[in-house]
């Protein structure tokens, strides 16, 4: 079958959000033909309506397509798409494996983002030879040759001839495709040794059970080949090799060094893959695995529990699916008073709980209720021993913590001098701690800024862009763990604890904390047939409330000329209107309340 | 001997006003005399069909011919509808009959044609008399849209009772756009003193399809919740303390004056509807009559829009959100007679939760809602839908 390996290039691309990554590669997909432009639907990489709908890459997709270079040549491209958001960073890494090269795409008049150099790091990490393209330059406001100085100052990469595009009306596609040809580097891997392939991504399909998503390093894979993983030790015969069309599964004959596809296999249990673990032949195995991934760490944990507790399984099944794909998706049973069974979920921000919990409730038809996000606290008892704390009800007594300690980030964050006194003011209601400040240019400023996590996990990324118009682009990474004063804000509706509401919060914002909890209680929760006392309250003591004033009238006068059943209409109308509610206690409490109460900055 | 025949309520709808009131979403609109006749004429021919195919086990106890404005049919018409109702069912002699009028339509002065309609109207039968009032000021009267001044509604009231009406009720509607508390113990001081025998008594509910319904809220510039809570407080303890007694959530009559045929409705006896868009109850069956004008009149007999078997768990749930709208409340006993099993069993939530609340009370045999449980009452009783077992 030979396809050379030197006719082969495997690339992402990768940018800030919004820069047009994905428009680039469906006008690459378009250009090499794979689909007419009749068949073309806008960002075809995007393929879960989720991704349509807010014009953001969450999954990483492949696709292969073929061109005829000017040289006469014809080439293999499998293009791996990335996200760009910093909550799926990881996915990037995991993309970023299989390939050799990679596209960085700039805006023309946006410059250089703060994910821009953090994915730029990324792909230099993983020794891919990068160029970059400017995007674009259609615009009124581009600025191609300053963005192209930007990039050879602030990240040392040779931009002067690199190609400058419009994505959107198809301008110097060529020149993109045949840079990628002349600048990335072929694989080097050797189809005569071992097998040794990576796992970089897997779905669950109803039809053909697991795909796995890998990179052929070394050797050949083949329908019938027995093979083994690595990680797992599981062995199974592989079904199926393909590779990926637009939006499709095309299956071949094999895949060899270099190439990247899927297999299927009879695998039985879905936690026998493992994205990141190595493929080899199971008769003639290869001795040392890839190093894989790094495991990532949820940084973010909520609860998660289905609205009608006789689904407990069945978020169960679809939770354990859906890790099949995303790795950085964790979850372990937990047990609230008020909300029953359901999981302690952990994710890497809150833009990646956003989805998953859209996910389970679209693809899996679950109704869910889920609590206030929280991260993980260090929390070191008396007795010495130290707890890993990710559901704030379970901190113990106030008596036997010594002290605890909360995560950290450094963030970066990239704006427009107009709006830098503002972004400094959020950085410090935020308890941020400066630790740089550059100037990229005479407009533009790199911000470096030490922040507790816990402070940007709920809105910060939404006051950011508020506060700046929209000029101001952010990244952070985890940097460690600091000792803070943290007490447990505990809400009680009713006079009653309710424990899915409660969270960790620095001791100094707790007065102001509880009484906005209280306020924005009110808001979130209809009146009802009493009074409902609302109330924060910090190691039994209680530091705000607020009343909900029962409703005292509600009164269905007409009715005429006995029509019933428009009577019954309506009643049954208010009735349906409970089915959106949590009954805690005596009091219906909406099922949106447990998590909108944490958005505190929306006026 | 006395088993022989079911007692039957009838209602008669007649679905034309010279205007449409802002805030009216009944079915009912103007029309011209021509049309006016062709729908009577297959109204005569419903109520001949009926009587042919059901007449025969009933006694019918009430009549209610309600729109609509419905002396917009002149009297002699409605005579005949009542003389087809006799000659096709078994009316008892001391049957309610009562008739929804509106002041508007014509001169009720003692010059005017509204004497001799109301004298017809007596001799035919009609014993008992629904106004509609609505509001006693004369700016409030055009703000709903009304095609009178309160000065009409007085001619009109005065001349029913030398006509000899003695069972009037007067239609009133509160927490009025722009109504202040001060201004509606006024008017409802003056609505009093028509010395009527009833007086149902509504809040304003803006219902989508009206006029109010597409105007903004506060273009509306309605009472706030607390304003509305006082006037209808006001409303209960003024006519209670005038004789007046509650016995439904928005009707007041004097003692032995309540309206018969609305009781039917809430105790789930049956009843026939008659006329477009009009909504019965027979053999367990709730039926509505078609609300298409024109296909009523090229087919008035059996043309339903819809038609529904009630099951047993729609007939509790009806026995109980109807019969609670009464303040006597239902009889536990006779639940338990109707279905075969006890009340308590199938609504022991709710049942437990409200009496304990005070919302519900118990005495003897009777369940009923608490003054508190009357006034969320909307609550209450969309707790004894049950759910799908």
């Amino acid at each position: 079958m030979g396809i050379s390996e030197d006719h082969i290039r495997n690339f992402s691309i990768i940018a800030h959000i919004d820069h047009g990554k994905s428009t680039l590669a469906d006008r690459i997909i378009e250009k090499t033909g794979l689909l007419t432009e009749r068949e073309m639907q806008d960002q075809i990489l995007d393929n879960m309506d989720l991704e349509r709908e807010r014009g953001i890459t969450i999954k990483s997709q492949a696709v292969r397509t073929v061109y005829q270079a000017k040289d006469g040549e014809e080439y293999i491209l499998n293009l791996i798409d990335t996200p760009g958001h910093v909550d799926f960073n990881y996915e990037v890494s995991r993309s970023l494996a299989a390939c050799d090269g990679a596209v960085l795409v700039v805006d023309a008049s946006q410059g250089i983002e703060a994910q821009t150099l953090a994915n730029v790091y990324l792909a230099l990490d993983h020794d891919l030879e990068v160029f970059p393209v400017i995007n674009k330059i259609d615009l009124p406001s581009a600025r191609p040759d300053e963005v192209a100085r930007e990039i050879e100052d602030v990240i040392g990469i040779e931009a002067e001839d690199c190609p400058r595009i419009s994505a959107k009306q198809g301008l110097g596609i060529e020149d993109v495709l045949e840079a990628i040809v002349n600048r990335i580097p072929a694989p080097d891997g050797d189809p005569s040794k071992p097998l040794k392939a990576l796992i970089f991504d897997a779905v669950y399909d109803s039809y053909k059970g697991v795909i796995v998503f890998v990179r052929v390093m070394d050797g050949v894979i083949k329908k019938g080949t027995t093979v083994r993983f690595m990680a797992t030790g599981a062995v199974d015969e592989v079904i199926e090799v393909g590779y990926f069309g637009a939006g499709a599964f095309i299956p071949c004959d094999e895949l060899s060094a270099g190439m990247v596809g899927y297999i299927t296999a009879s695998i039985k249990d879905l936690k026998e893959t493992r994205v990141g673990d190595t493929v080899t032949n199971n008769a003639n195995p290869c001795t040392e695995a890839l190093p894989g991934y790094k495991k990532v760490n949820p940084m973010v944990y909520c609860g998660i529990y289905p609205a009608d507790s006789a689904k407990y399984q069945d978020l169960r099944d679809a939770l354990e699916k859906l890790q099949l794909n995303d790795a950085s998706l964790v979850y372990e049973p937990e047990t609230s008073i008020a909300l029953g069974f359901g999981f302690r979920c952990g994710f890497l921000g809150l833009l990646h709980l956003d989805i998953i919990t859209e996910r389970l409730e679209r693809e899996y038809d679950l109704d869910l209720v889920t609590t206030a996000p929280g991260v993980v606290y260090k929390v070191y008892r008396t007795d010495g021993e130290v707890i890993e704390l990710t559901n704030p009800a379970n901190l113990p007594d106030q008596s036997e913590i010594e002290y605890m300690e909360e995560p950290v980030v450094n963030a970066e964050i990239m704006v427009n001098t107009e709006y830098l006194g503002a972004i400094i003011g959020l950085c410090q209601e935020r308890r941020g701690i400066q630790t740089g400040m550059e100037y990229i240019e005479t407009t533009r400023v790199l911000l470096k800024y030490t922040l507790p996590l816990n402070e940007i996990i709920y809105d910060f990324f939404d006051a950011l862009k508020s506060r700046s118009r929209g000029y101001a682009s952010f990244d952070y990474e985890l940097s460690g763990y600091e000792r803070s004063e943290l007490v447990k804000l505990d809400i009680l509706i009713n006079r009653e604890y309710v424990d899915a509401l409660s969270f960790i919060v620095f001791k100094d914002n707790a007065y102001d904390r509880g009484r906005r909890m209280c306020e924005k209680l009110k808001d979130e929760i209809p009146r009802q047939l009493f009074d409902i006392p609302l109330q924060a309250a910090v190691g039994g003591k209680i530091i705000a409330r607020e009343t909900i004033k029962a409703y005292r009238k509600d009164v269905l006068a007409k009715c005429y000329g006995g029509d019933i059943s428009r009577k019954r209409k309506l009643l049954e109308k208010q009735k349906e209107g409970k089915k959106k509610m949590r009954q805690i206690g005596s009091v219906e409490i909406p099922k949106k309340a447990f998590l909108n109460v944490l958005k505190l900055d929306e006026e | 001997m006395k088993n022989k025949f079911k007692p039957l309520s009838v209602y008669l709808h007649i679905p034309f006003c010279r205007k449409k009131c802002n805030y009216c979403d009944f079915l009912s609109a103007p029309a011209d005399d021509e049309t006016i006749r062709a729908y009577a004429d297959a109204l005569s021919v419903e109520i001949a069909a009926k009587g042919e195919e059901i007449g025969e086990g009933y006694f019918v106890k009430t009549i209610f011919i309600g729109g609509g404005t419905p002396n917009i049919l002149p009297a002699h018409s409605i005579g005949g509808l009542l003389d087809n109702i006799r000659s096709s069912f078994n009316v008892d002699a001391s049957a309610e009959i009562t008739m929804e009028m509106n002041p508007g339509i014509y001169d009720f002065g003692d010059n005017g044609k509204g004497r001799d309609e109301l004298a017809l109207l007596k001799a035919k039968g009609i014993n008992r008399l629904s106004i509609g009032l609505q509001t006693n000021l004369d700016d409030k009267l055009k703000t709903l849209g009304r095609i009178h001044d309160h000065k009409a509604f007085e001619t009109m009231y005065a001349q029913a009772e030398k006509a000899g009406f003695e069972n009037i009720n007067i239609d009133m509607i509160s927490s009025l756009p722009g109504q202040t508390f001060e201004e509606f113990k006024e008017d409802l001081k003056r609505t009093v003193s028509f010395g009527s025998k009833h007086i149902s008594a509504y809040s304003l509910i803006i219902e989508e399809e009206t006029a109010f319904g597409r105007m903004k809220r506060d273009e509306l510039d309605l009472p706030d919740e607390e304003e509305e809570y006082r006037i209808y407080c006001y409303t209960r303890e003024f006519l209670e303390q005038n004789g007046y007694k509650r016995y439904e959530i928005s009707n007041y009559a004097r003692e032995g004056y309540e309206c018969r045929h609305n009781i039917t409705y809430w105790k789930s006896g049956e009843y026939l509807g008659l006329g477009l868009g009009s909504s019965g109850l027979l053999n367990e069956i709730r039926y509505t009559v078609t609300e298409d004008l024109k296909a009523y009149i090229a087919n008035p007999v059996n043309n339903y829009r819809e038609c529904t078997d009630l099951t047993e768990k729609d007939r509790m749930e009806e026995y109980m959100f109807l019969g609670l709208r009464m303040t006597e409340g239902i009889s536990l006993k006779h639940f338990e007679e109707c279905f075969g099993i006890s009340a308590w069993e199938i609504y022991e939530k709710p049942l437990n939760t409200y009496i304990s609340e005070g919302f519900l009370e118990k005495e003897g045999d009777r369940l009923r809602l608490t003054e508190a449980g009357l006034d969320v009452s909307n609550e209450i009783l969309s707790h004894f839908l049950l759910d799908i077992v």
